[in-house]
């Protein structure tokens, strides 16, 4: 069988059918019973289902507990997981689609195209692909329909700041330190529907064309209802490989719990099926395997060592709140006091003491610092939060002083305990680096005039809250 | 400023002083003494032992039997009370040899969470909190056991059934829900003060939640290990197992199941023959 080629979607030839025979797929699995594991609302529950959710009113007869159990609610966030199960998910997805293509008299190889939002040379590239938005959810299977008064989707276009590709910049698969980044791909955890820190992939672009989009694609238990999550998560498929194509330094883990990590779906037929992470590596050889248009594959699985060097400093928590912080319509600011005795820290005492060192003459020193935000629970799709630093305790918000922003992307369901869940919360963590290093070169700084402010985009939606349980700053 | 003072001030590997990697091994371990304790435990009791990997089932229950129930009352109150410890705190031994390898994560959480000055602090009191939960769960086994042979004298001939009878009832438990919702929760983590009264007492309380995680996850084969006498093989086994599902498996897998029901199997076997 020849190997698929995932194309752009933005650059289908005029005349190509892939949406076309998409839209009719999708139509037909929609149709399909929820007790079939080739059905839309099936495949869309593997990732998650929260039938208490109005866009799940359509359900229907659900299968057996023991077979929700078994298949539903699976997908992996904040964790080292996240790329290869979506990969392993959109594999069977594909295959499932491809098969029903076949059956309603279409061509056979049927390829999941990926949507491209972050290419600067395509003026249309932030706007979902004029396929899924034309018409009305009555006549274009591939529009969300609307639930419960809610439309399918709060925005057909993501913004420009939401889709940059810092993460391809960073070098490991996954942070060799807590408080620190948990790398491209995510922190090392267990199974981990929601939970952990979010890998530099998944935080930035991954959440937030999900909150972005909103409504359905905004909440993980309802988004692969929606049929452009799979183009999405096609692209994100797509950006992990460009990411070990750009540097040969770049390597998946090689740890034999990330390998052996197996994870449960169904074929084309419905047969309950399991892939490991090692079974993911090559796409070439992912089920018939498949390709990215101008990407080329990796044929040989780089075996290059991640641990850390003895150079590597373990980076330290210098300062943190003692108590949760409730966000609402109106920004929130937060005071860091560095703790006193860290200061006699080396790592520590270098940081500290830099305004000194600037009095000096000689510029302080370069530090890497990070700011967490953990444990943050909440209810419902709560807005994104830009984050600035702020030393004047003015409250002022300044485009020089931003250091990122938190999609919150999952809140709800990884607050809640389940079989799936340990509700803990979500965690991000932001380097913070190039602003508090220019900050700390400031004749104002001051060890305890820090503030995080915390501005929300928009009014919160009814329904929705988020609280951080702790902020904290951790430096080397 | 101070200055990182070499604990190893000579010698490199890969142009690198010894010292660093040594440094860089505590930071990134700094739950290192914890394994340490654990590894003290194995070495102890496979010392205790006499290098006998597996115990007499019957033996110390038999004992503790024909002291509670001796004339059918409690005579020697002191013999009761030493034997009781004695079961306590073989039984705490136990838990910190095969349940504090894995607090790895929780460790970690809790260590990294701190600030440096008080880590080990942070650690020793969340460990605190952990092991108070599973004392507790000792002393109301021992002291249920007791209880039992008081009010029903002469049942020696049970003791050999009753591991049969705890690791059957292991198996049973890897299928229940309540099992696999408590093994997803072993990896939750919740917000730590850094400073203060607070902070200690977040840790002891986190230490104490996840005790619970855990007796909710591990009770019946912990349980059945003690029934068993803390046999060092049958431990060695029980251990193995737990932390290669913790590492390698997901919390959907039964191969726990099995491994119990066939330990159940083979201790009956064993009994019968």
């Amino acid at each position: 069988m020849t190997i698929r080629e995932r194309k752009n979607v933005y650059m289908l030839p005029p005349g190509d059918t892939t949406l076309e025979w998409y839209g009719k797929a999708v139509a037909e699995m929609r149709s399909r019973p929820s007790t079939d594991p080739t059905s839309w609302n099936y495949q869309a529950a593997i990732h998650g289902i929260d039938t208490a959710n109005p866009f799940w009113a359509g359900l229907g007869t659900a299968p057996s507990s023991s077979q929700q159990s078994e298949y539903w609610n699976q997908c992996q966030h904040g964790t080292w997981y996240f790329l290869p199960w979506h990969r392993m998910y959109l594999s069977y997805f594909e295959q499932i689609v491809s098969d029903i293509i076949v059956e309603l008299g279409g061509p056979a190889g049927w390829s999941l195209p990926f949507w491209n939002y972050s290419d600067l040379s395509n003026p249309d590239a932030l706007n979902i692909p004029p396929a899924f938005t034309s018409g009305t959810p009555d006549t274009n299977p591939l529009q969300m329909p609307p639930a419960g008064g809610i439309p399918g989707r709060e925005n057909n276009s993501v913004l420009e700041q939401d889709v940059t590709l810092g993460a391809l910049t960073l070098t490991r698969f996954s942070g060799a330190w807590r408080g620190a980044s948990p790398g491209f791909g995510g922190p090392v955890t267990s199974f981990s529907h929601s939970g952990g820190a979010h890998g530099g992939l998944e935080h930035l672009p991954h959440d937030f064309v999900h909150v972005d989009i909103g409504n359905a694609m905004g909440d993980p238990d309802t988004a692969a209802l929606d049929p452009i999550f799979w183009l999405h998560h096609a692209n994100i498929d797509r950006l992990w490989q460009v990411w070990l194509n750009q540097d040969p330094s770049h390597t998946n883990p090689t740890e034999s719990n990330w390998l052996s990590y197996s994870f449960d779906f169904h074929d084309g037929t419905g047969k309950p099926v399991s892939l490991k992470a090692s079974d993911v590596l090559d796409t070439t050889q992912v089920l018939s395997g498949y390709v990215y248009q101008d990407v080329p594959p990796t044929t040989t699985v780089a075996n290059v060592s991640q641990r850390v060097h003895a150079e590597d400093a373990a980076p330290e928590v210098l300062s943190a709140t003692n108590a949760p912080a409730a966000l609402g319509a109106q920004a929130h600011t937060t005071t860091l006091d560095f703790l006193p005795a860290n200061r006699r820290r080396a790592s520590l005492h270098a940081f500290a003491a830099a305004p000194t060192a600037t009095a000096a003459g000689s510029a302080p020193s370069a530090s890497e610092a990070y700011l967490n935000f953990e444990n943050i629970t909440g209810t419902g799709i709560p807005p994104v939060y830009d984050v600035y630093l702020d030393t004047a305790g003015t409250g002022g918000h300044t485009i020089a002083n931003y250091v990122g922003s938190l999609p919150f992307f999952g809140v709800a369901s990884s607050s809640r305990a389940s079989e799936h869940h340990n509700g803990s919360g979500q965690q991000y963590v932001l380097d913070i680096s190039a602003v508090i290093n220019r900050l700390r070169a400031d004749p104002s700084w001051r060890n305890d005039n820090l503030h995080v402010r915390l501005q929300p985009r928009k009014a919160p939606h009814a329904g929705s809250s988020v609280t951080i349980g702790r902020i904290s700053l951790y430096v080397k | 400023m101070r200055a990182h003072r070499p604990i190893l001030t000579t010698g490199s590997w890969n142009g690198i002083p010894l010292w660093r990697y040594v440094s860089m091994f505590r930071a990134r371990m700094p739950q290192w003494w914890v394994w340490g304790i654990s590894a003290f435990v194995w070495l102890w009791l496979l010392t205790r032992s006499g290098f006998g990997l597996f115990g007499n089932a019957a033996a110390d229950l038999g004992q503790l039997q024909e002291i509670c129930s001796a004339s059918g009352s409690l005579r020697d109150i002191g013999s009761v009370l030493s034997t009781v410890f004695r079961g306590v705190s073989d039984w705490g031994m136990m838990v910190v040899a095969m349940m504090f390898p894995l607090q790895g994560e929780a460790i970690a959480h809790v260590a990294y969470s701190s600030p440096w000055y008080r880590r080990q602090r942070a650690i020793a009191m969340f460990l605190l909190g952990y092991l108070l939960l599973w004392l507790t769960l000792g002393l109301a086994i021992h002291g249920t056991i007791m209880g039992a042979y008081q009010f029903f004298p002469g049942q020696a001939g049970f003791s050999g059934l009753l591991p049969v009878l705890g690791f059957a009832i292991a198996a049973l438990w890897t299928w229940h829900p309540a099992r696999r919702r408590a093994l997803v929760h072993c990896g939750r983590t919740v917000p730590l003060r850094t400073n203060g009264w607070g902070a200690e007492l977040d840790c002891l309380r986190f230490g104490l939640s996840m005790g619970g995680v855990c007796l909710r996850t591990c009770w019946p084969p912990m349980v059945a290990l003690m029934l068993a006498q803390h046999g060092l093989g049958m431990m060695l086994i029980v251990a193995g197992l737990m932390v290669y599902e913790r590492f390698y498996l997901t919390h959907k897998s039964k191969l726990l199941g099995y491994a119990w029901g066939g330990i159940a199997l083979f201790l009956l076997l064993r009994g019968l023959w």
